[in-house]
């Protein structure tokens, strides 16, 4: 937890929705997002978060609202007059992502994806590449360079020329950081960074993700279903279902909220939890060991399917 | 700290500095190997140098399309109507019975080789990016007919209107490259007796664009080709604008057979839309999937081979076919004598040219010297988060079960 | 110059009985896209060698236009028959021999391998009839006959005051064989269990898999019917046009899969649909614009109708009757 959550919202996003076909995935959400603050957008499976996700990083247009950046509109409007970033200027303007399944560039070098990362940052074109003039070769040998610290500071520094798929999967998650990393951001959107983590790595990545905010100057937002992961190092906490935001707040607040617990556990769920004192609502699939047995038997956390 | 990542970063370019020489040396031995050919072609009468100087020019259009196929992953079923811009390019410029020329259009100094072909090749260059550009959104197959469509409509045209093409006679009289004159009264000639000259100039041309390609290959420009070929969402996620990116795939891909065609044009002086058919897009597909998609060097080797099978082997091996069916007399197998005497290898070209296809699809998808890259990619063993529909190369993992056997 | 209705329904007409070969092959592209996602390159030149089947199985039975109208007519039907067992049996095999290899490749790779094959079974259709066009006995008459069917009714008879019909023998053959074909089909996929197992296995693979459905089987019965079809329509095109070669495939091919996805590719009956407009496009382009627009005709009907399938892919790749689908990230 840290207290740098004051200061102007570095993302803005207002009323967003998006329909697919008659399906409303995301129905006018709003969130702002404080400079060098994590945010956690939380919500059982199917909630629409990752859609939500998509619209912010420019994959998805959204059906209506607006999303600004650092003041700049990134989705705003329709028509003449109105904005819709594509992902790559998106990401030029200082936003970069992870995907909830991994999507390295899987044949390519670890090095290469990080260079591929930096694509933003560099100029050289189709001319320049014929040419390879000293200010081309300086660019590259830099580039490089970059990309060699980064990959050190997520611990890949050794695997530099190794191909992304024979990394294990711990260590592609952590090329994707890296990559992410790459270009520059100020935001970082993380899509589920510890799914398929064991305990232990997921705790490693909470903490490596404390600590590139504090180092990096990051502003991080994070997309998770495991509770437990984004209550410890979360300043603000936003919870989708359906579509829709139904709590917003510190962790602790968003915690007790009931309307929380039962998009969690169900209908009656909220109740129960009081009867029993529990305060935490835990990650579908993991709350048994902390729900203490009784009889009859506690209510299965409820898992969209 | 800073300075070990500079450290390992001059290593690295180090590492490629001595690779590159060690390819330039390659590069050059196979090239001085080719030079001294027509030396020997002339002096035991082998007579093949007119067959290899369009081979050579298909090497060249192979390695322009490997741009498109193999590093962009696009594949392109017509690229022979960017053959055909390059060569009608050349024709416009320099025939005298061009309408263009007729017009009084064509400035003087334009109306020589070398002009002409730089115009083809910006030419080709523009109609790459006017014919790429509607297919850009298009899924890997769809864009595949597209390109086809492209590829049958643009000779199709120079065809049909005749007031400026001429019609299906064709344009003749085409510039050839002008004479270099060297000292003591001689000079380097460009007629059609000077057979070793022209070989020499289209094996410069080839080394030229080799030295190119692989230079676009290994830079910021050829890494966001392999990022957009291996998923196009995470590409334009990394910042990669994969509108503009693959347009200069197309580009230079057709630029090189911009290059090509005038090249080709002002070798055999007239053009024809008859000599640009469906089936040549298919044979440098063929030499493109043949010799190793995605990497230059195995491409040249499937050119070499289908250009070499394409215009001297298949007339070479009938002579010695027909020898020996003639041979065989023995009553049982008359029938196969009957036929191997009198079969033409010639008539066989469409069917080695479609096993060629089927056979490195099914045996060998990365070609007989594949990128070790592109291999992985095609025998679609691919593990890593590729569950999307719009990527060109998808996997289709979730059916792999499925369709390998009935479901209980 | 006056509208000549009379050449506009002659050439309808003809548009009509070119349009329902199309559709005929069009169906092939459109019953294997819809299930394996394939875009059958080869499926032209089942066609042409159905064409070819034909021809020989005809020569065979040595029958000529001085044989008796019953003769005949028992000819053609089995020549149909056998065209389409032929060719159907050839295309399954096509994909149990390469395609279906290759199904967990990448979408390009047997598109790449369909294109191999397309030109493997050019070269042996010059193995079977040489390189150069041959005819077929002539056994279905080819001239005009005038009808004055509209004159018949009053208000249509003050509309069209000179207007006559002119029909062949041989429009109404080719549209006689294609309706009774496109109504077994329809039986066979909407009534049919195997039918109905296709259509489920084109619209998820993986449930209809887990139903129970032999996907295998099913995508071979697809290739199967659909290359029945191409059988179907290159016996008629043989007798239609009186003469084959081994590139008639490349051209109906093209254009039949330019019917299949202007009528929504995946869908039988936008495939129909679609072969009939690409069929009436072809004849009017050929034989009739040029009487109105100078310097038009027949030379410019292949830029038209690639020009109509570029830009149906590009700006609805849906089709005419698809539905389009939302991107899934």
């Amino acid at each position: 937890m840290s207290d740098s959550s004051s200061g102007p919202p570095i993302l803005e996003a207002r009323g967003i929705t998006k329909k697919f076909g008659g399906l409303i995935a995301v129905d006018a959400v709003d969130l702002a997002i404080a400079t060098g603050s994590i945010t956690s957008v939380i919500g059982p499976n199917g909630a629409g978060k990752t859609t939500f996700f998509n619209m912010i990083a420019g994959i998805y247009k959204p059906t209506d609202g607006t999303i600004s950046f650092k003041g700049k509109p990134i989705f705003g409007g329709s028509g003449f007059g109105g904005t819709s970033l594509r992902p790559d200027q998106v990401t030029s303007l200082g936003i970069a992502r992870t995907f909830q399944n991994i999507r390295l560039f899987a044949n390519m070098t670890v090095i290469e994806n990080v260079l591929v990362g930096m694509h933003s940052r560099m100029k050289t074109g189709a001319l320049g590449a014929f040419l390879r003039t000293r200010s081309v070769m300086k660019e590259e040998r830099e580039a490089r360079e970059t990309a060699y610290s980064l990959l050190d500071y997520v611990g890949l520094g050794r695997q530099a020329q190794a191909t992304a798929r024979n990394l294990s999967y711990g260590d592609q998650r952590r090329l994707e950081v890296a990559r992410a990393l790459a270009s520059g951001p100020s935001l970082l959107l993380l899509d589920e960074p510890t799914a398929g983590m064991n305990p232990r790595e997921t705790a490693g990545m909470t903490t490596f993700i404390d600590q590139m905010r504090r180092e990096l100057n990051l502003t991080i937002l994070l997309i998770e279903h495991d509770m437990k992961v984004v209550m410890g190092i979360s300043d603000q906490v936003a919870v989708l279902d359906h579509g829709t935001k139904i709590a917003d707040g510190s962790g602790a607040e968003v915690r007790g909220n009931p309307q929380v617990i039962e998009a969690y556990l169900g209908k009656g769920a909220a109740e129960l939890a009081k009867q029993f004192d529990i305060d935490t609502v835990e990650a579908p699939g993991e709350a048994p060991e902390s729900i203490p047995p009784v009889s009859p038997e506690p209510p299965r956390p409820q898992v969209n399917p | 700290m800073a300075a070990s990542y500079a450290t390992r970063a001059e290593q690295y370019f180090e590492d490629r500095r001595q690779e590159n020489r060690k390819r330039l040396l390659r590069v050059l031995i196979g090239s001085l190997v080719l030079a001294i050919y027509p030396i020997l072609d002339q002096a035991f009468g082998w007579d093949q140098l007119g067959q290899w100087i369009p081979i050579f020019v298909f090497v060249i259009l192979a390695m322009g399309l490997n741009i498109v196929v193999g590093y962009a992953g696009l594949l392109d079923l017509g690229y022979v109507a960017f053959f055909v811009i390059g060569a009608y390019g050349n024709a416009f410029l320099t025939s005298p019975n061009s309408w263009f020329v007729q017009q009084g259009w064509i400035p003087n100094w334009l109306q020589s080789f070398w002009p002409a072909m730089a115009v083809s090749w910006i030419l080709a260059a523009i109609f790459g990016v006017i014919l790429g550009a509607p297919t850009l959104r298009l899924r890997g197959d769809y864009l595949a007919i597209v390109t086809l469509g492209f590829g049958e409509i643009v000779p199709d045209f120079f065809t049909n209107a005749a007031t400026v093409t001429n019609g299906p006679q064709g344009i003749g009289q085409i510039a050839k490259p002008p004479s270099i004159p060297l000292p003591g009264d001689r000079e380097i000639a460009f007629n059609t007796v000077n057979q070793a000259n022209w070989f020499w100039l289209v094996l410069a041309v080839g080394i030229l664009s080799i030295f190119m390609i692989t230079r676009l290959y290994d830079s910021r420009l050829g890494r966001a080709w392999q990022a957009i070929r291996e998923d196009e969402i995470a590409a334009a996620s990394m910042g990669i604008n994969t509108v503009s990116t693959k347009l200069w795939a197309f580009a230079l891909g057709a630029s090189f057979s911009g290059f090509a065609g005038s090249l080709y044009a002002g070798y055999v002086r007239i053009v024809y839309p008859d000599q640009f058919q469906f089936s040549v897009s298919i044979i440098i597909l063929a030499m493109v999937i043949l010799g190793g998609i995605g990497n230059i060097y195995g491409v040249i080797a499937g050119s070499l081979i289908i250009g070499s099978f394409d215009r001297i082997l298949a007339t070479e091996l009938t002579r010695p076919l027909n020898w020996a069916g003639e041979r065989i007399t023995w009553p049982p197998l008359q029938w196969l004598g009957d036929w191997m005497a009198t079969h033409n290898v010639n008539s066989d070209r469409f069917l080695i040219f479609g096993l060629a296809l089927v056979l490195i699809m099914l045996l060998r998808p990365g070609g007989l010297f594949p990128s070790s890259r592109r291999a992985a990619e095609l025998s679609g063993d691919d593990d890593v988060g590729d569950d999307d529909d719009d990527t060109l190369y998808e996997t289709r993992t979730d059916d792999t079960k499925l369709a390998g056997g009935s479901a209980t | 110059m006056d509208f000549e209705w009379t050449l506009f329904f002659q050439f309808m007409i003809i548009g009509l009985a070119t349009g329902s070969l199309i559709a005929l092959i069009a169906l092939g592209y459109t019953l294997v896209y819809g299930i394996i996602e394939l875009i059958n390159f080869a499926h032209g030149e089942v066609f042409m060698m159905g064409a070819f089947f034909a021809s020989t199985v005809v020569v065979l039975t040595g029958v000529t236009s001085d044989s008796s109208t019953g003769a005949i007519v028992a000819v053609l039907l089995l020549t149909l028959a056998a065209s389409m067992i032929f060719s159907g049996v050839l295309n399954a095999g096509i994909d149990k021999l390469a395609y279906s290899r290759l199904r967990n490749a990448p979408r390009l790779a047997p598109l790449i391998a369909a294109i191999g094959m397309s030109f493997i079974l050019q070269n042996v259709a010059i193995y079977w009839k040489g390189p150069n066009p041959f005819t077929a006995p002539d056994l279905i008459p080819r001239e005009f006959r005038t009808y004055n069917v509209l004159q018949e009714w009053p208000l249509l008879r003050d509309w069209f005051a000179d207007s006559t019909l002119r029909l062949r023998l041989l429009d109404v053959m080719v549209i006689g064989v294609t309706i009774p074909l496109l109504l077994i089909l329809s039986w066979f996929v909407y009534r049919t269990q195997i039918g109905t197992a296709m259509r489920a296995t084109a619209q998820d693979r993986e449930a209809a898999a887990l139903m129970g459905i032999d996907i295998n089987r099913t995508i071979g019965v697809a290739f199967l019917i659909g290359g029945s079809l191409a059988g179907a329509a290159g016996m008629v095109a043989l007798f239609y046009n009186n003469s084959g070669r081994f590139q008639m495939g490349f051209t109906y091919g093209l254009f039949a899969f330019t019917a299949a996805v202007l009528g929504g590719i995946g869908n039988l009956g936008g495939a129909v649909l679609g072969g009939f407009l690409i069929g009436l496009i072809w004849s009017y382009s050929d034989g009739f614009m040029g009487t109105y627009i100078s310097g038009w005709g027949s030379q410019w009907t292949n830029s038209v109708i690639f020009g109509i399938l570029i830009l149906v892919l590009v700006f609805r790749p849906s089709g005419l009757l698809g539905q389009s689908v939302p991107d899934k990230v």
